[in-house]
């Protein structure tokens, strides 16, 4: 990443960020690449990707619906809901 | 078969479009992908939602068995390299009705490797498109965004459904095509017993990815995604009235922007939803709550000893050993349950032809006005084939039986005994005085009474005027209420009308 884009960042991570805080997050943000810099300096042609650091597999459930669900006893821990469905401030799909 | 399109491919001028498609695929199993949350369809608001599917903290998914074999099963289906290490990356994005903010997917290491689909066109022509992947993914909740002023009601039912994305090279030449490759997906993933199929629930699911560049540039152009189209017809409108979006735009001076876009049957045209992310922005990583999954041999091989008759082996099986044309034999195998319903009907039919008009007119048509799936059909296969062997014994004339099968259509019953069913057509014939005159004798009277009434059509047929035949069976028809058998009757008319 050559240039860090705030304004793009903010929009992915739904973030409202005030000027100053904008100037602290990109400082924070270009140490961490200057980490990943060095990560991508180190010499790893040899090495197989990792994607988890144990040497372990996926053990798998057996497709058996088991699960107790007490709807009104997640829902009392919501900020909103009505009509069994949990409220959020209003999503729409288009622009 | 014919491997080459005949439909005309060059009427968007200079213009050549691409297009792939990816489906979700809701696969039927009994929990979900990572919880032991049901995954049945139409219940109760967020009844089907747990501590895993709603992102509580300190929980851990753990991935279901059947979603695994049901990949491997499809992946075998097409011919595709398993990949026996894969691994589940979070795709991190916002919306409601993901509450955990990452969805559960497959990025660099799906289950599926490359496979290929073979499906034929309506022209009979056939084509064979290159799968890129298939990967598992979880699926999202659903919003309500018109029943509370100034929020969104969330359901979160939907999460954790296990999804397999089938992911198609943009080989697609035309919309046609692509529907035609949808509804292969479609017939391939049911006859795998993989996914009901149920479109209007919306388990299958296609994002129609299309673009367009002057016919002979290699480079491909900008492409827009057509999100969420869920039926056969609605692919091809959507993506014909976007390539004829895109030419507008191109031929205006314009750029294609890309977006994901929503296609509204209702004006038939397709609309901006938002800017396509990248899928850098999606900060995919490998999932540190999901060790990597490791395909057992043994899974593998069992599965692949259960794989059903596939719907392209059934259509040659019915055309080389049971004589049926390619475009019969394509329609009965579009849909196994139709293709089921059709064999057991033949079976009990004596005529497998007259099995398949059956299936592929009457019964689709009857089927098409009520809305109904053959699998509810008012006529089971076994009482359809009692009907039909009783037009190929001779007792009823194929008018006849149309009447019959309105009847038994007006009072469903369901029967796995043929002796039972054809009982009861026995005795509907009886009942209604429906069987048909067969006797030599008494169609021998009709004919001479019916040429002494009719001299001058007599003498039009004598002088070479064919089409006068008609005449007479019909007038033999009307006045026996359609029961003479019309082959004999034919045959008798003819005689007696030499000169």
């Amino acid at each position: 990443m050559s240039e860090i884009n705030m304004e793009k960042l903010t929009r992915l991570a739904h973030l409202q960020l005030s000027d100053a805080e904008q100037t602290a997050a990109r400082a924070d943000l270009e140490a961490i690449i200057g980490m990943i810099d060095t990560f991508n300096a180190a010499e790893v042609g040899d090495t197989a990707p990792m994607s988890h650091p144990l040497d372990l597999h996926a053990r798998l459930r057996a497709d058996i619906a088991t699960a107790d669900i007490t709807r009104e006893t997640y829902q009392a821990l919501a900020p909103s809901a009505e009509n069994g469905l949990y409220l959020v401030p209003q999503v729409i799909d288009s622009e | 078969m014919s491997d080459q399109p005949t439909e005309d491919l060059f009427r968007w001028g200079n213009w050549e479009p691409v297009i792939g498609v990816e489906v979700h695929v809701q696969l039927a199993t009994n929990s979900k992908i990572f919880s032991n949350s049901p995954t049945s369809y139409g219940a109760e608001p967020n009844s089907q939602a747990n501590v895993i599917d709603l992102g509580m903290p300190g929980v851990l998914p753990v991935l279901n068995e059947g979603a695994v074999r049901m990949a491997i099963t499809f992946g075998l289906a097409i011919g595709a390299q398993l990949n026996r290490l894969s691994i589940f990356d979070r795709k991190n994005y916002f919306y409601p009705d993901l509450p955990k903010g990452y969805q559960i997917s497959q990025f660099e290491t799906p289950i599926v490797g490359a496979g290929e689909l073979t499906f034929s066109m309506d022209d009979g022509s056939e084509r064979t498109i290159n799968i890129t992947r298939a990967h598992l993914e979880e699926d999202a909740g659903k919003s309500v965004h018109d029943m509370f002023p100034g929020s969104s009601g969330i359901d979160l039912n939907r999460t954790g459904t296990p999804l397999l994305e089938v992911v198609s090279e943009p080989e697609l030449c035309s919309p046609a095509e692509a529907s035609a490759y949808f509804r292969a997906l479609h017939g391939l993933v049911k006859s795998l017993r993989i996914c009901d199929g149920n479109l209007n629930e919306g388990s299958m699911r296609c994002d129609c990815n299309v673009s367009i560049r002057p016919r002979g540039q290699q480079e491909l152009g900008e492409r827009t995604e057509i999100k969420n189209v869920n039926s056969f017809r609605f692919v091809e409108r959507a993506i014909e009235t976007e390539i004829a979006r895109q030419i507008e735009v191109l031929e205006g001076g314009g750029n294609i922007r890309r977006e994901t876009r929503l296609y509204d049957p209702d004006r038939d045209e397709t609309r901006s939803m938002r800017g396509k992310e990248l899928s850098d922005d999606y900060r995919y990583f490998p999932d540190p709550d999901l060790l990597p999954l490791v395909l057992d041999e043994t899974m593998i091989e069992e599965m692949r000893s259960k794989l059903p008759e596939l719907p392209i082996a059934k259509r040659a099986r019915f055309v080389t050993n049971l004589g049926l044309s390619e475009y019969d034999a394509d329609m009965l195998t579009r849909d196994p349950d139709v293709a089921a319903y059709f064999e057991t009907a033949a079976q009990h039919a004596g005529d497998t032809k007259v099995a398949a008009n059956w299936v592929n007119g009457d019964v689709a048509a009857a089927l098409n006005r009520a809305d109904l799936a053959v699998a509810d059909s008012p006529v089971d296969a076994i009482t359809l084939g009692a009907l039909l062997q009783r037009i190929s014994d001779g007792t009823v004339s194929g008018k006849i039986a149309k009447t019959l099968f309105e009847a038994l259509w007006g009072t469903p019953t369901r029967t796995t005994d043929v002796s039972a069913a054809l009982k009861r057509i026995d005795a509907l014939i009886d009942e209604r005085g429906l069987k048909q005159v067969s006797d030599s004798s008494e169609l021998q009277g009709l004919v001479d009474q019916v040429l002494a009434d009719n001299p001058d059509q007599v003498a039009q047929f004598r002088a070479g005027k064919e089409k006068v035949l008609g005449f007479f069976v019909g007038q033999i028809m009307k006045s026996t209420q359609g029961k003479a058998n019309p082959g004999q009757l034919n045959g008798l008319l003819r005689e007696a009308l030499k000169p």
